[in-house]
């Protein structure tokens, strides 16, 4: 029985604060867009972080080289082709390679040849086309599926995550046709716009190009590779391994740029510190605000209000009982403004993710469907709490006042 | 008057995201020498739709009679559907997953359509019964 008139008494104070909620239309827009903007900032903010931190992560992991040797005044392009899979091309002499298993400190070298498809053909944008080589690769392979690698016979190619294949799953370069055998894991650097594939496959779309009239290679370049690929030993001092491959190079007359995978990461981990710092400061900055906004509108709102209160307590209601009701108003307000906020995010990040990764240029990867639900939970939850204590603090604060002398305020 | 005022300037908002926004934040890949790229078009029809859904708000707010602003929310939803429908299937974008028309054109063309379908059928569902004179 007792606990029915309770269940009674919590829908008519459910109703009251509904009700209040909607004579006050405006105030309530205004305190939802508050509760939203706290929601969206929260929700939008850590999401972007915790994507941004686990695309650097993979980009770590994926960046199987520790150093590159490439052509004299290629090294900007070549970071540009590692992040952003910008195609640039270039060549050097191959007996580099060998040059570099000889110096101490390596572990494994292999080479690269980078060129690119035309805008019209495959994806009315160039991409970037990497030929490899299968008997010395350790930065492509590993990422491989070793069946879909096994399936691989010459002419066809492996695509990066998002290069996408015709609906034959094949692709076109210079007016031909090749089938696609595997599409590669997403790796969130510039190598998702890359299509891999064996020198033999090289040398037969190079001839393709040829014919349309694409010149990669002068005569005197054939042989010739665009990048020598080298893993230092565990321990390994890069920069003396670098030093050493700059004389050696010098000395074999040869002019070369040497970069740094480490250093590329780190330009790219400073960018994201940079953003992560901003982007707290901001959540920090409006929670503060919009907490304060949301007090002060309470207040005013409860102000305009006291002889409301003031009848309730004479036909019985309790202070605690008006708590209540204020409270629950705070948190149904917060509640649909943070409903409205987490669904802004929602729209605003998933479906321009490519675009903010592009602009922010940081690699980006969408944490798993349990952690977008945490952090949306943890946000609406904060969001809540905060709408519920900014009118509790309110009313607390308005409550001290003598039913009597309230009621009978302003009266001659 | 209020009310309608509400309802229309919701619909000019949703056409000028699809206009205004496709013509300027959102807008299609820059057209090339010798080529026209097929996002061109879809940026080209979706102007004109936006266009169709301003025109449906400005319509509403004089809509006095509740079967004529239901008659409008339709249109507006059909012209919803079709901004959806441009970039998957009657037109589309460049495949290019980094490409300009990718990744702002096609997102913001599906979430403006999607936000006119449901404010559409909000619109007519929302008091149903009511007839405003």
């Amino acid at each position: 029985m007792e606990k029915e008139q309770d269940r009674g008494v919590g829908r008519y104070i459910c109703r009251c604060a509904w009700q209040s909620l909607k004579q006050k239309l405006f105030q309530s827009v205004l305190l939802g867009c508050f509760a939203a903007l706290v929601a969206f900032l929260v929700f939008a903010g850590t999401l972007l972080g915790s994507s941004m931190e686990s695309g650097i992560g993979r980009m770590k992991e994926r960046l199987g080289a520790d150093l590159m040797i490439v052509p004299h005044g290629q090294q900007g392009k070549t970071e540009k082709l590692l992040l952003t899979g910008n195609p640039e091309f270039s060549y050097l002499d191959r007996d580099l390679e060998q040059v570099a298993a000889n110096t101490k400190g390596v572990k494994k070298t292999t080479s690269q040849f980078y060129f690119s498809s035309v805008s019209a053909d495959c994806c009315s944008t160039r991409v970037q086309l990497i030929a490899f080589d299968p008997g010395t690769d350790f930065a492509v392979l590993p990422w491989i599926n070793q069946e879909e690698m096994k399936k691989t016979k010459k002419g066809q190619v492996l695509i990066g995550a998002d290069v996408i294949a015709q609906g034959d799953h094949t692709i076109r370069f210079y007016g031909e046709k090749h089938p696609v055998a595997g599409k590669l894991s997403r790796t969130a650097t510039g190598l998702d716009q890359s299509v891999f594939m064996t020198r033999d496959t090289m040398n037969k779309i190079l001839e393709d190009a040829k014919k349309k009239g694409f010149h990669f290679l002068s005569p005197k370049d054939k042989g010739k590779v665009s990048a020598v690929l080298i893993k230092a030993e565990e321990g390994a001092n890069l920069d003396k391994i670098e030093t050493s491959l700059l004389k050696k190079a010098t000395a074999k007359g040869d002019k070369i740029d040497i970069v740094s995978t480490q250093k590329v990461i780190g330009t790219v981990s400073a960018q994201y510190e940079f953003f992560r710092k901003g982007i707290r400061f901001l959540q920090i900055l409006f929670i503060l605000t919009s907490s304060l906004v949301l007090f002060l509108i309470f207040s005013f709102s409860y102000r305009e209000r006291k002889k409301e209160f003031a009848v309730l307590r004479i036909v019985g209601v309790t202070t605690g009982r008006i708590r209540v009701m204020t409270c629950t108003q705070g948190g149904m307000i917060s509640l649909i403004g943070g409903l409205i906020g987490l669904l802004t995010g929602a729209l605003v990040l998933f479906p321009f993710r490519v675009l903010i990764s592009d602009s922010l240029q940081v690699p980006m990867i969408t944490p798993a469907a349990v952690t977008i639900a945490f952090v949306a939970l943890m946000a609406l939850v904060l969001t809540v709490l905060l709408g519920v204590a900014a009118a509790d603090i309110a009313i607390r604060t308005l409550g001290r006042a003598e039913t009597y002398f309230t009621l009978r305020e302003g009266e001659a | 008057m209020k009310t309608r005022l509400l309802r229309g300037a919701v619909f000019i908002l949703l056409g000028l995201v699809a206009s205004l926004g496709i013509a300027t934040v959102f807008h299609v890949c820059p057209a090339m020498k010798d080529m026209v790229m097929k996002c061109y078009w879809t940026g080209r029809v979706s102007i004109a739709v936006g266009i169709g859904i301003i025109l449906v708000g400005i319509l509403t707010i004089f809509a006095k009679k509740k079967a004529f602003a239901d008659g409008l929310s339709v249109a507006a939803i059909l012209l919803g559907i079709e901004l959806i429908l441009l970039p998957t299937l009657l037109i589309g974008v460049c495949p290019g997953a980094h490409m300009h028309c990718h990744t702002a054109t096609r997102p913001a063309l599906i979430i403006t359509g999607a936000l006119t379908v449901i404010y559409g059928g909000f619109s007519i569902l929302w008091k149903r019964n009511k007839i405003e004179e």
